[in-house]
């Protein structure tokens, strides 16, 4: 399954979003994120 | 005039109304301004103002090549030329063209001998123009208003660049009309090629970021772009009371930029943000 996380306006939380998703899913699933903000990527600094 | 771009590299921090409030205080201090929604692919000055965009004072338009295959040769020197890769031709074949790669740059047809190669104009994008009428507040000053030029882009258009370079053209001349002393590009969030076209030029950037590790990441993002770019730079630092801000301040430093201002955090903005209207608010 493949899931996009996306808006219009900046800073409504897609990266909160997409972090706690990979979380939650990754309890019982593999699972992938992937940053494609490549100017200014900051789901690895969500991830910790 | 004075051009002063407002951008940041994240999202969200705050460039719109920071540009709206500091529009509206150059106004009270009786000077002509002009600002310019340079965010294209998502404009929203003209919402935190109140607006609505009707008319477009302009339209913008590429021209895409568009082979005329009477004409044809199947030479491949348009193949040749283009540096988009945005021409493919299998052997003995006519070109075919690829628009989603194409800059329409118009070198295709510049060198083809045969004049095979036509254009197709398309619409990419809109201007819209509106008179912001006097301060709504009965504290303002003068009372005079500013003007709104908002870019628009179609949706779909892959390269949004070429809009804001030709709405900054059209806002420039527009400005040197009407005698403007300061314009005000409110660019989109991000270090991408929009961002650059609105950037390239400018005096002076106040780059907006918060106290967060996304907004210091974006920040050295946005600030390192603008010293490519040789555009001098100051930080505003919005919800500056929320986070820890030593991050902050190291790459600032390390950009030999400044923290201009700091803004703290304010419920009563954010609910007049989200009602849009911030007009009458006296802050920046």
């Amino acid at each position: 399954m493949e899931l996009v996380i996306l808006s219009g306006k900046g800073g409504v939380g897609k990266s909160m979003l997409a972090s706690a998703l990979a979380m939650l899913f990754a309890k019982e699933n593999k699972v992938v994120a992937i940053d494609c903000d490549v100017d200014a990527p900051n789901l690895a600094i969500w991830l910790g | 005039m004075q051009k002063i771009a407002i951008t940041s590299g994240k999202g969200g921090t705050g460039k719109s109304t920071i540009a709206v409030l500091f529009a509206n205080k150059l106004v009270k201090e009786n000077k002509k301004v002009l600002l310019v929604d340079c965010d294209v692919e998502c404009p929203n000055d003209y919402l935190l103002l109140g607006q609505r965009l009707k008319e477009p004072r302009k339209k913008i338009y590429v021209k895409f090549p568009k082979l005329n295959k009477k004409k044809c040769k199947k030479c491949g020197l348009c193949v040749k030329i283009c540096r988009s890769n945005a021409i493919f031709q299998a052997p003995r074949k006519y070109p075919v063209f690829i628009k989603d790669l194409c800059s329409a740059c118009g070198a295709c047809q510049t060198v083809c001998p045969y004049k095979a190669i036509q254009s197709r104009k398309e619409e990419i994008g809109r201007i819209f123009v509106n008179k912001i009428k006097k301060n709504p507040a009965p504290t303002s000053g003068t009372g005079r208003g500013f003007w709104l030029i908002t870019g628009q882009a179609k949706p779909k258009v892959e390269e949004t660049g070429p809009v804001v370079i030709q709405v900054k053209k059209f806002a420039l001349s527009f400005a040197k009309r009407k005698k403007i002393d300061f314009i005000l590009f409110d660019t989109a969030a991000g270090t991408h090629c929009p961002v650059i076209s609105a950037l390239l030029g400018c005096d002076l950037a106040y780059c907006i970021t918060e106290p967060t590790p996304m907004g210091a990441y974006d920040l050295d993002l946005i600030l390192r772009l603008c010293r490519k770019l040789k555009v001098p730079t100051k930080v505003i630092l919005n919800q500056a009371d929320l986070g820890d801000k030593t991050k902050i301040e190291k790459i600032v430093k390390k950009f030999k930029s400044k923290i201009d201002k700091e803004i703290p955090y304010s419920e009563e903005i954010v609910k007049l943000y989200s009602r849009g209207k911030l007009l009458d608010f006296d802050l920046v």
